[in-house]
């Protein structure tokens, strides 16, 4: 409700654009949470993913003159497929070896976009065309990609949710809490590891599309390492365990230089001594600790009132 | 034959720079189980406080041991102001560090703007071995990684401080029991890891031109040769940076100039697929399932 009464508040194109901007993000990193919250794997691909996605949409809309959806389509299979590929290391390596190799994945993607021909080197590409008329309605006006974005956004929630409550979510959590464990009950890790990162490289693909569609112009620097930082940051800034968290976390990362008013280069440096405060005094997100906060006043009020002792000693 | 000398020349005098990275990289894991990603951030504030220095009329070796001083004292800084909180959980150092990535660049950026910086060569000309040729700056950058690379390595094994450092990195709670202070030997890891970056943060920058966003691809080959080599060990830190930069010349000679990075990186996953320890074992096996 929140998102779509968003354009009603913030009048201005520009903070339009901000708000699109971070729903994508939210896209993107929603991916992202699903494997460091849920499986419990960080992995610092989900940038290259989104670059794959992007550039996916923009060769088929400009290079090829592909419509609008059948590039999202393919960008998002395509996507999917290389998170599937990205997931193969998970197979055999852990913690900071994974990571490396994470990272590795996101640079030689960047790479591969810097040294193409068919991705435009350096300078990039740029897309023209948008999603056009769709049920009668133009969605290429600012407004109307907003809302078109939300909805992919919802989409990816909801997609989200399911995945909690099925046993697909059970068995991703008995791979984040005990992989051993989880191998000894008869989960396939490896399985859930796959189908994770594929998963992850949906939300990838869609968001890199929409990117690309809201951006007009695309490089291989959107997609390197300040991409694969901005993005686990998005995800812990908000809380990496909660579906609403990576929304949470997009929207405070766009628009806190804003309110701030800092310069682009300041706010990444922000960006970063952000990174470390969260991940130093508040591990959980900012939802989880407002979560923890609420849950702290309300056990407070009721016990404060019965034996106002007890509550001195309260850990929480 | 002179064109194998140059290769292996070039090969090493890239290397110097990676080994001198992985070499705090791996310290600093081997003792803390942190992997610092701002290291090559580090070089990089080495390579402009050489600069800086030179700028300022200090002669190059001065300015050189200058900015391997300063870095030396930042490792100080972020050990005690933040690393330290975050030695239980490994991984969020490495958050951590993600997050001072920006920061250090940022810095940089405003107070040295963007515009490629270098310090002119004070041993100019070049040799010229068997038809190769080999710049005298190069030459120089060589013999001092390989004397501080050979003093580290007395350090290590001959000092008790190095040793300290060795049994801590082996098994801290067995170290911190026989005496050894292991939180004042993580201090000074931090200081000489982060002095070896500003080292070669110098030397880079009297060889090739600096920018404020060069950190991120030292540090990326810098973990790789950790890795290869096995985190936490530092002799299979320095074979590794040998082999990947000799590695990196052939493909940029025999296979394509501009995609050369790609290849290495392929390479790398291909390696740690193969051998997830490392091509020499490190001290961390444990974590490889």
């Amino acid at each position: 409700v929140v998102l779509c009464a968003v354009p009603l508040v913030l009048t201005t194109s520009k903070e339009l654009s901000l708000s699109t901007t971070a729903v994508v993000y939210a896209i993107v990193a929603s991916g992202l949470a699903l494997l460091y919250g849920r499986l419990g794997i960080l992995a610092m691909s989900q940038a290259g993913l989104w670059g794959v996605g992007a550039y996916g949409a923009a060769i088929a809309i400009t290079n090829h003159a592909w419509s609008f959806w059948t590039a999202l389509v393919l960008a998002t299979t395509v996507a999917a497929l290389i998170g599937g590929l990205s997931a193969i290391p998970a197979f055999r390596l852990r913690g900071h070896y994974f990571l490396i190799t994470s990272f590795i994945v996101t640079q030689i993607l960047s790479v591969l976009e810097q040294e193409l021909t068919f991705t435009g080197g350096a300078e990039g590409l740029l897309v023209r065309r948008g999603p056009g008329t769709l049920l009668g309605i133009d969605l290429d006006g600012a407004h109307a990609y907003y809302y078109l974005c939300v909805v992919a956004l919802l989409a990816g929630l909801g997609l989200a949710a399911g995945i909690d409550r099925s046993r697909l979510g059970r068995r991703f959590l008995a791979v984040r809490e005990n992989a051993m464990l989880a191998e000894a009950i008869g989960v396939d890790t490896r399985r859930q590891i796959l189908v994770g990162f594929v998963i992850s490289g949906l939300y990838g693909g869609v968001g890199g599309a929409l990117f690309a569609v809201q951006q007009q112009a695309i490089q291989p620097t959107q997609f390197g390492l300040n991409a694969a930082v901005l993005l686990p940051l998005v995800v812990m800034l908000g809380g990496a365990r909660r579906l609403w968290g990576p929304v949470a976390g997009a929207f405070i990362v766009v628009f806190l230089p804003e309110v701030l008013g800092l310069d682009p280069t300041t706010a990444q440096a922000a960006n970063g001594i952000l990174l470390i405060l969260i991940i130093l005094l508040m591990p959980t997100g900012v939802l989880g600790g407002a979560a923890a906060l609420a849950a702290r006043l309300r056990r407070r009020r009721p016990t404060r009132a019965a034996a106002p002792a007890v509550t001195q000693g309260d850990p929480t | 034959m002179s064109e194998a000398i140059q290769l292996v020349f070039n090969g090493l005098s890239t290397a110097s720079f990676y080994a001198l990275v992985a070499l705090g990289v791996t310290l600093i894991f081997g003792l803390t189980g942190i992997v610092n990603f701002a290291h090559g951030q580090i070089l990089m504030l080495g390579a402009y406080a050489t600069w800086a220095l030179a700028a300022a009329g200090v002669t190059f070796v001065a300015a050189l041991a200058g900015a391997m001083v300063a870095m030396g004292l930042l490792g100080l800084l972020l050990e005690r102001g933040l690393f330290r909180f975050t030695l239980r959980e490994p991984i969020t150092g490495f958050i951590v560090s993600l997050g001072l990535i920006p920061v250090f660049e940022v810095i940089a950026v405003k107070l040295w703007g963007t515009d490629a910086r270098s310090v002119f060569p004070p041993w100019a000309g070049s040799w010229d071995l068997g038809g190769a040729f080999l710049p005298l700056q190069r030459v120089v950058v060589l013999i001092i990684t390989a004397m501080v690379i050979a003093l580290l390595f007395v350090w290590l094994t001959h000092t008790h401080t190095g040793r300290a450092l060795r049994a801590s990195a082996e098994d801290r709670e067995m170290a911190a029991l026989l005496g050894v202070r292991v939180r004042r030997i993580v201090v000074v890891t931090f200081v000489v890891g982060t002095g070896l970056a500003g080292l070669a943060g110098g030397l880079v920058v009297s060889t090739l031109p600096v920018t404020p966003y060069i950190g991120g691809s030292y540090v990326f080959f810098g973990f790789a040769v950790a890795l290869i080599g096995g985190l936490g060990n530092a002799p299979g830190a320095v074979l590794a940076a040998v082999t990947l930069g000799i590695a990196q010349q052939l493909f940029e000679r025999y296979v394509s100039p501009s995609a050369s990075g790609a290849y290495v990186l392929a390479l790398m996953i291909l390696i740690l697929l193969v051998r997830p320890n490392g091509l020499l074992r490190g001290s961390e096996g444990s974590r490889v399932a």
